[in-house]
């Protein structure tokens, strides 16, 4: 409204300024800061996993298989004998260990194409375009579980395919925004100005073309850590005794009938945590990364 | 008896910021103006004025954060701002028209304009039959100028163009018979021929009907040749109001003045003028809100000023009014 | 005066129209503009304008016709070669909100055609950033700001800095100032009339505001549906406008003082769609004077006086006045 400078407020210790700036954030979207709580408590958890989870996660003793939960091991013991608080625990680490990276590995491929195509249009835009419809037709999970039943069940064979197939969704979002941002006023501006191309795409249409894909990077770590316990609990993903949630339920799930109810639904609790924290996390961020809706609110 | 007095009235936007802090944006401070029955009244003022937030305030459709904290809107006798929502819903469309700037996003899409007459009218008089709704509609298309209104019943809304469409606009607001009719920029947008059709047309059926209309503006030439009275707007308050003849031949508060002065023609280029910023609605200084610009502030221009009555029903809200 | 900086011969701009057909947005236009000369384009919507200041700094490709800037024929050059000549020719557009990269500090939008057109080092741009933001009257706090944290016509001052900080030879203005309110207006006008006078360069200025370039244009061509219709000097468009349209626009104008009388010819009709226009003159579907012939035959653009040259085949049996 007014473009006076604010009163400049007695200057309190940054500690209270961070304070106010998360309380102000938690209030304008209670979502986000559910979610980032829950994903900072994982974090801790996946950091901290040597240091408080009360065993090895993969000591396992014949003397306690299938022990119920009880002051001595609060989640139960598994088929092994092995803690399950202490595998919950380390397998927090798993899951960002295939998270983190995934995205990293989607956008790295797909915001580079999503910038070419969108700026070129024609042709390379149809093939990149229909190539991506098509890897989006089939289920992505038959998809991953073919590619990685053919390149062996690693880690690495992991990151890399669901990061291949995240690519176009992080294509799709920045391409949608060059193509409106290529015919926008500051665009037409910058080459009035004799900006050459790489410049005009790189300074000016790219930071402001990031949003959606940011917004996009928690909901896509959710699908990363979901798909890759998919993978596991079909058993090509990662293996068994390694402490990896999908795995564990996989593990617990022949317990269920019998009753060793612990052994699948604690992993699982985890597991619907952190995709449910890091969906939130993705929704509030999409409603507060728009800097128009800052600049109405000033 | 005034058709519509408004009455101090004042509009918050009150919401926490990013940091916590409970921040409140004085956007309205004490809005007062009135119309009588058959006038013109044009609400001027620059961007952030607050016009169409008057507009809004007296409507009832504010949206959060923002709300009316005080003041009356007295239209025929009764507190708009007082009334329940579904009194002020069966007003607003019957008794109060509106005619809002963009006219192309204001018609529903997917509904021929006879249908959106139609609708209109049987929402607010269930007693008419489906045939003597479209026969009122296609006689208002008449009225506004609209050849072969009959045919044109049929038409959907992006068959339109921008002055038409404004013309459905403005037959759909007098359609239900109003005493009011509040008028957003309804030149705004269109090209300069069309704009002077648009405002015959409008002051014609206001006068012809007895239809008491506040047209809201930031075009001086709207209001000294189509208004009967001038409020001036800056900084959420009334600053100046009274007929237009007076206001423009001895315009008393020095916002006015330059205001009237910064006109392309009246236009002294290198000339020395007030400048600086709109203040802050958010640490609203005491006193006159127009001293950080005014050339004549002096002392007693840190204490509120009053609504001082010049002659003629002409009042301005300034110390120095008298001396000017 | 010198040699032109821009001549334009026989430029026209077609599209196609997205339901088949062609929209000839430029028609057949002729000019020059020279050194420290400010040339008025003046029009409404859809009248080409705008494409016509596109395609003279090839931000779009002429379809017919040349431009020749400083001499050298630009109208098939490749973008690549394009780039060093944008040194010598800047453009200011209508919305600053729109045309600042949001993620840019106005420091970073100054310094930008400083940092593609000369060999400064980084101090010496930084140097030179503010001492052209202070010519603007921006004070160098306002240079570490966003585009959101400016206001309107401190956003227009960012964009007229950067227009300037090359000292080009050519500057397109399109519409600067009627995305803003009209106090902000005046000081940016009065900053565009220094400029003019301190930089020697030639503009032209493109408005739908008349009174606009009553301040500011040496000579003014007037455009009607991507034709020019009336070509003179400022002086002698408004003294002796000879085409019914300019009449007929320069009428429309509302001035603001409601004791000045409307001389008004309102015009009937809107400007008609550009797609596969009709034979003959395009404003003789709304024309008061018009007569048969003008239906069937294009009227040569004649010169009347000299400089005055005007499109309408009414000019030489005197029935070009519109009777008041």
């Amino acid at each position: 409204m007014s473009d006076a400078a604010l009163p400049a407020p007695a200057t309190p210790a940054w500690t209270a300024r961070a304070a106010g700036r998360l309380a102000g954030i938690s209030r304008r979207s209670p979502t986000l800061a559910i979610g980032a709580a829950i994903i900072l408590g994982f974090a801790l958890l996946a950091v901290l996993a040597p240091l408080i989870s009360p065993e090895s996660p993969v000591a396992s003793n014949p003397a306690r298989v299938l022990q119920a939960p009880s002051a001595a091991n609060w989640f139960g013991t598994d088929g092994n004998g092995m803690d399950v608080l202490s595998r919950v625990i380390h397998g927090s680490l798993y899951a960002f260990g295939i998270a983190i990276p995934v995205v990293i590995v989607g956008l790295l491929i797909g915001v580079p194409v999503g910038l070419w195509t969108g700026w070129t249009g024609g042709w390379p835009d149809e093939i990149v375009m229909r190539g991506s419809d098509a890897l989006r037709v089939f289920p992505s999970i038959i998809l991953a579980l073919a590619v990685v039943a053919a390149a062996g069940p690693s880690l690495l064979n992991v990151v890399l395919v669901l990061g291949l197939l995240d690519a176009p969704v992080y294509a799709r979002v920045v391409r949608a925004e060059v193509l409106s941002l290529r015919n926008g006023t500051f665009v037409e501006a910058a080459v009035a100005a004799g900006n050459p191309t790489r410049r005009i795409l790189f300074r000016h249409i790219l930071p402001n073309a990031l949003r959606g894909a940011t917004a996009q990077t928690a909901v896509r770590a959710a699908w990363a850590v979901r798909i890759s316990a998919t993978l596991a609990f079909l058993g090509v993903g990662i293996q068994p005794p390694t402490p990896e949630w999908g795995a564990m339920i996989r593990q617990g799930a022949e317990y269920m009938v019998t009753g060793e109810w612990w052994v699948a639904v604690f992993p699982g609790c985890a597991l619907i945590l952190l995709v449910l924290g890091l969906n939130m996390l993705g929704d509030g961020l999409a409603d507060l990364l728009d800097p128009r809706r800052k600049a109405a609110t000033r | 008896m005034s058709l519509l007095e408004v009455r101090d009235l004042h509009t918050h936007f009150i919401a926490y910021d990013l940091d916590n802090r409970l921040r409140t944006a004085r956007a309205l401070n004490g809005v007062s103006f009135s119309l009588e029955p058959g006038r013109i009244l044009g609400l001027v003022g620059e961007t952030g004025a607050g016009k169409s937030l008057t507009a809004l305030s007296i409507l009832g459709l504010l949206k959060p954060p923002a709300r009316v904290v005080a003041g009356q809107a007295v239209f025929e006798g009764r507190d708009l701002l007082a009334l329940p929502p579904e009194e002020l819903n069966a007003l607003r469309g019957a008794r109060i028209g509106l005619v809002v700037q963009s006219p192309k996003t204001s018609l529903d899409p997917l509904a021929r304009i006879g249908q959106q007459l139609v609708r209109l009218q049987r929402a607010h008089r269930p007693e008419f039959s489906a045939a003597q709704a479209e026969a009122r509609a296609a006689e208002m298309l008449a009225a506004v100028g609209i050849p072969d209104p009959k045919r044109r019943l049929r038409a959907w809304p992006h068959e339109l163009s921008g002055g038409m469409a404004q013309r459905v606009l403005i037959a759909m607001a007098l359609v239900n018979e109003p005493s009011l009719l509040i008028a957003d920029e309804p030149t705004t947008g269109l090209d300069v021929t069309v704009q002077a059709q648009i405002l015959d047309l409008l002051r014609g059926l206001a006068r012809q009907r007895g239809i008491g209309a506040v047209i809201i503006t930031h075009d001086l030439g709207v209001v000294a040749h189509y208004c009967d009275e001038a409020a001036v707007m800056f900084a959420g308050q009334v600053v100046e109001h009274g007929p237009v003849s007076a206001l423009f031949a001895r315009p008393a508060h020095p916002y006015t003045r330059a205001l009237i002065a910064a006109t392309p023609e009246r236009l002294q280029l290198r000339a020395p003028r007030p400048s600086g910023s709109p203040p802050n609605l958010y640490a609203l200084p005491e006193g006159c809100l127009y001293r950080d610009r005014c050339p004549m502030a002096q002392d007693v221009c840190t204490r509120p000023p009053p609504d001082l009555a010049l002659r003629d029903g002409h009042a301005a809200r300034c110390h120095l009014a008298e001396a000017a | 005066m010198s040699a032109p900086v821009l001549r334009v011969e026989g430029l026209s701009k077609r599209f196609a129209a997205p339901g088949g057909g062609v929209i000839g947005a430029v028609n057949d236009v002729s000019f020059t503009l020279a050194a420290g000369e400010t040339l008025g384009l003046v029009g409404e919507s859809g009248s080409g304008k705008s494409t016509l200041g596109r395609c003279v700094l090839r931000l779009t490709a002429p379809s017919e016709g040349r431009v020749i800037f400083m001499g050298q024929d630009i109208t098939s050059v490749p973008e690549a070669r394009c780039r060093p000549l944008r040194a010598n020719m800047q453009m200011v557009f209508q919305d600053p909100w729109a045309a600042l990269n949001p993620r840019m500090t106005a420091r970073d939008l100054i310094e930008e055609p400083l940092m593609l057109h000369t060999r400064l080092s980084r101090a010496e741009r930084r140097d030179e950033a503010t001492r052209l933001g202070l010519r603007v009257r921006l004070p160098s706090a306002m240079l570490d700001r966003y585009p959101s944290e400016l206001s309107g016509g401190q956003q227009q001052r960012v964009c007229i800095a950067r227009a300037i900080a090359t000292k080009p030879a050519l500057i397109v203005l399109d519409e600067p100032t009627s995305s803003l309110d009209l106090s902000v207006r005046a000081g940016i006008l009065d900053l565009l009339a220094e400029l003019k006078e301190e930089t020697g360069a030639a503009m032209l200025f493109i408005t739908h505001d008349l009174g606009t370039l009553r301040l500011m244009a040496d000579r003014v061509m007037v455009m009607y549906l991507g034709r020019v219709v009336e070509q003179a000097t400022a002086a002698e468009v408004f003294e002796r406008p000879a085409h019914p349209y300019t009449q007929a626009l320069m009428s429309a104008h509302l001035p603001a003082d409601p004791a000045v009388p409307l001389a008004r010819h309102v015009l009937r009709g809107e400007i008609p769609s550009p797609i596969n226009l009709p034979p003959g003159c395009g404003f003789a579907s709304r024309c008061p004077v018009a007569i048969p012939a003008c239906r069937e035959r294009l009227p040569p653009l004649e010169e009347l006086a000299p400089g005055h040259r005007a499109a309408c085949l009414r000019v030489a049996d005197g029935g070009n006045r519109i009777p008041s």
